[in-house]
């Protein structure tokens, strides 16, 4: 089970490193976007997997139980998820704000190859 | 009791002000400029009373739906969050006052859904100035930092969308890591409230994973605040910006990452640890370096905006230069140039405005063609240049000033020597370009046409506050001394 742990762990180390690597080195401007959605992922994994408690369960108190007294260790952390879920909604506007600013691009330079841009550009107006 | 709420509704007016514009827009009156500043000015009324607040009784807290701080986000405004929240909306309000007419002229039939992202763009500052919560924090950062990607793609169409595609890209980069890193902290200590993480991580300090955590949000926040080598987005997103999108942002954007990088260095972590990790050497080195390379692409630079962009970078190494030699003046210096550094530059946007706004002039070549035809708007622009270069009268002599004493007080020379360098290298870019505007033969007829008179009206504002800030120092100094020096510094 600890091995399971630890794969999560490096998948989302991946994750951002491969988010990383694909914002830095692709020269497509779409496949930039999609690197630094690769790359929010690799952190949500992240805070995702820092919530898991062996053996725990859902942080949810049973109808049954209203007034019995509820031991933190055996429920999961709820916390980090209701923060990835606020981290979700940045990433989506954030996507949204970087399509929007492609498109802009796109139809003033018929194009969203990175040097095509470049080159554009350096011509004088 | 009301005033338990002020620090929220200093961030409120603004951000409930931004769903009210497309309402309010539907009418001649008032403008969508001038509705925004109307609740620019509200929040810096309130920021006023929050700051004469704190400094007559201590700090406010705010749990936000009555969750007691270390569970619920809180809000804290101390004598420092307070002062930063006056200048981001002082700020802000008065280049929004002024430049009303000249936004009609640039941005016209879009005026709501641009000043409503001015208006976002300040609340989500505004928000992490006075926040208590590292999670609450990113968010604001997020919020502010989407605004402002809208308000660069403003400028022409050929270019801003590219700039603004770049500091997205980069930016996003930034406040990922700062997440991780807050992660981190998170996975050490169990906590995101700020003073809690004091308590908590005192008792963790040999943990790696605190170390690792405070790297990743340094390096987050270095992004984010244009910290060399991480400020190549900086020139191009001011350059291509709308000038009034330039005149509201340039100031005070990369001024609220500062502010959180000395909250969290400074407050949150110890800096006995910090100490231990040669953090305080690392700012120096990387402080020194934007100081460098700020001003030697500066003096290579001819369009304007982005020469002052450049310049901003190295203001900004000089900045975090001060932080880094961790003594009580030094940081003084450095909040000191962190509020004049925001009126210098508003007043040189403003100028830069007022020349696109009449002439079309963007390069330092255009400039030099228009000095006899105006004459009152070059004089304001070369007292906030001089006060940029600290020349002894005007404002930033003495926060630099301050920062000098406190190298020499710390004894560490080599900081002095990179303060007094960095006055150098900016007098020399500085002066080339005063040189290369007033030291020019003008073929042209000199028929007056001066600059927009309420873009003016704002140039003259700000360096009225470059002349008559000096003054104030020392009771500034007074008030600093009772409140955040003697919280760090005894």
């Amino acid at each position: 089970m600890k091995v399971l742990l630890f794969l999560n762990y490096g998948a989302s180390l991946f994750l951002i490193f491969f988010g990383i690597f694909a914002m830095t080195s692709a020269r497509h401007l779409l496949r930039k976007v999609i690197g630094m959605v690769i790359m929010q992922t690799g952190v949500i994994l992240f805070f995702i997997s820092l919530a898991f408690k062996h053996g725990a369960s859902l942080p949810v108190l049973p109808y049954s139980a209203k007034t019995a007294p509820a031991a933190a260790e055996a429920f999961a952390n709820p916390l980090p998820h209701a923060l990835m879920l606020t981290a979700i909604v940045v990433g989506v506007s954030l996507l949204g704000a970087a399509l929007a600013l492609c498109l802009m691009i796109y139809k003033v330079h018929h194009s969203l190859e990175e040097p095509v841009i470049t080159q554009n550009l350096e011509k004088e107006p | 009791m009301m005033r338990d709420q002020w620090p929220a509704l200093i961030f409120l007016v603004p951000f409930l002000g931004t769903f009210l514009l497309p309402f309010l827009a539907r009418f001649k009156w008032p403008s969508a400029c001038t509705a925004a500043a109307f609740f620019l000015w509200i929040s810096v009324l309130l920021s006023a009373a929050v700051l004469g607040e704190t400094a007559l009784s201590g700090p406010l807290s705010y749990a936000f739906s009555g969750w007691p701080p270390p569970m619920g986000i809180e809000w804290r405004a101390d004598s420092l969050s307070a002062l930063m929240a006056l200048l981001m909306t002082l700020s802000a309000a008065l280049s929004l006052s002024v430049s009303g007419a000249s936004s009609e002229q640039e941005i016209g039939s879009r005026a709501a859904p641009f000043f409503m992202s001015v208006l976002l763009a300040v609340s989500g500052l505004l928000g992490m100035v006075l926040t208590n919560d590292f999670f609450n924090a990113f968010v604001f950062l997020e919020i502010s930092s989407i605004a402002t990607y809208a308000l660069i793609a403003s400028g022409p169409i050929r270019s801003a969308p590219y700039a603004s595609f770049r500091y997205l890209l980069i930016g996003t980069l930034g406040a990922t890591l700062y997440l991780l890193g807050v992660g981190y902290w998170y996975a050490a200590t169990g906590t995101l409230n700020m003073s809690d993480f004091v308590t908590r991580s005192l008792s963790a300090q040999d943990n790696p994973i605190l170390m690792a955590g405070f790297l990743l949000i340094f390096l987050g926040l270095a992004i984010k605040m244009g910290l060399t080598p991480f400020h190549s987005w900086m020139p191009d997103a001011y350059a291509h910006a709308s000038r009034t999108a330039a005149c509201v942002i340039a100031p005070i954007a990369a001024k609220a990452p500062i502010y959180l990088l000395i909250r969290i260095s400074f407050w949150a972590a110890s800096p006995e640890w910090l100490e231990h990790w040669h953090f305080w050497n690392l700012l120096k080195i990387l402080g020194f370096l934007g100081i460098v390379t700020g001003s030697l692409l500066a003096f290579r630079q001819e369009n304007f905006r982005r020469l002052l962009a450049y310049s901003s970078v190295s203001q900004i190494g000089l900045i975090v230069l001060a932080l880094g030699i961790h003594e009580r003046n030094a940081l003084f210096g450095a909040i000191l140039h962190l509020v004049f550094h925001a009126f210098m530059k508003t007043g040189l946007f403003l100028f830069a405005a007022s020349v696109e706004s009449r002439f079309g002039a963007r390069t330092v070549q255009e400039l030099s063609g228009l000095v006899p035809r105006m004459r009152i708007s070059f004089a304001v622009m070369t007292t906030s240049v001089f006060s940029l270069i600290g020349i002894p009268p005007l404002a930033g002599f003495f926060s630099k000033w301050y920062m000098l004493s406190g190298a020499l007080l710390a004894g560490d020379f080599w900081a002095a020597a990179a303060v007094v360098g960095s006055g150098l290298l900016s007098a020399l870019y500085l002066f080339k370009l005063l040189e290369q505007i007033f030291f020019r033969k003008n073929p042209e007829d000199p028929k007056t046409k001066e600059a927009p008179s309420m873009l003016l009206a704002g140039a003259i504002l700000t360096a009225a506050v470059n002349l008559a800030g000096g003054f104030l120092v020392p009771l500034f100094h007074a008030w600093a001394h009772n409140g955040f020096l003697k919280e760090i510094f005894g």
